[in-house]
């Protein structure tokens, strides 16, 4: 099995830092599905550099503010 | 569970049941009455094959209908492509064994189901692949 990509991020702090915005929300925000923001959030999928930037531009900050490598 | 995943255990146990079924009936059958035995199970399978998948398809729609009208996404379309890759290995090595076996005496009955049971495995397959990559990735 594979191992997870060492990103790590910080959707959930940020999605609750925006008054614990949901992760359907978001899923909408950026036109994916809510279990694509869950693997996100768990570390097991690592977005592509357009979702990423989706994704911080939600949340009104760089992207790596959201994604920080970690290897 | 998604609507995809879903999706994929439907066409997994609708594949690997209704194929299932066919193979096993055909490989009982004497060998004289398997060329008719397979034109009419064949229909039999396809026609069934579009009512389970279509129907219980249509079901678990129904309960999740925003689930299901949403696009895919760019981690469902990798999903995707992963498992199609598994299954058109599986495809080919069939296609490829069934070709090899009309050297060995393989009749045209025979091939025609070495090349079905290539197509239904490969379905199975890469629906297998899809649930895989879902719960990897849940």
């Amino acid at each position: 099995m594979a191992s997870p990509p060492p990103i790590r991020n910080a959707v959930r702090r940020l999605r609750f830092d925006h008054g614990e915005m949901t992760q359907q929300a978001l899923a909408d925000a950026i036109g994916m599905t809510r279990q694509t923001i869950v693997a996100i959030e768990a570390g097991k999928y690592s977005p592509s550099l357009e979702a990423a930037f989706r994704i911080s531009r939600v949340f009104g900050v760089g992207v790596e503010d959201v994604f920080q490598w970690d290897g | 569970m998604s609507f995809r995943e879903k999706s994929a255990w439907i066409s997994l146990v609708v594949t690997t049941g209704l194929w299932g079924y066919y193979f096993l009936q055909i490989l009982r059958a004497p060998e004289g009455w398997r060329g008719p035995l397979s034109l009419g199970l064949l229909l039999v399978v396809l026609v069934a094959t579009g009512f389970l998948q279509g129907g219980l398809h249509a079901v678990a729609a129904i309960f999740a209908l925003k689930d299901a009208a949403a696009p895919i996404d760019e981690r469902e379309r990798l999903i995707s492509l992963k498992a199609v890759q598994m299954s058109s290995f599986v495809l080919a090595a069939g296609v490829a064994l069934t070709a090899g076996g009309v050297f060995y005496g393989l009749n045209t009955v025979a091939m025609a189901n070495g090349i079905l049971g290539s197509l239904a495995l490969a379905e199975a397959v890469r629906a297998a692949g899809v649930i895989i990559g879902y719960r990897r990735q849940a």
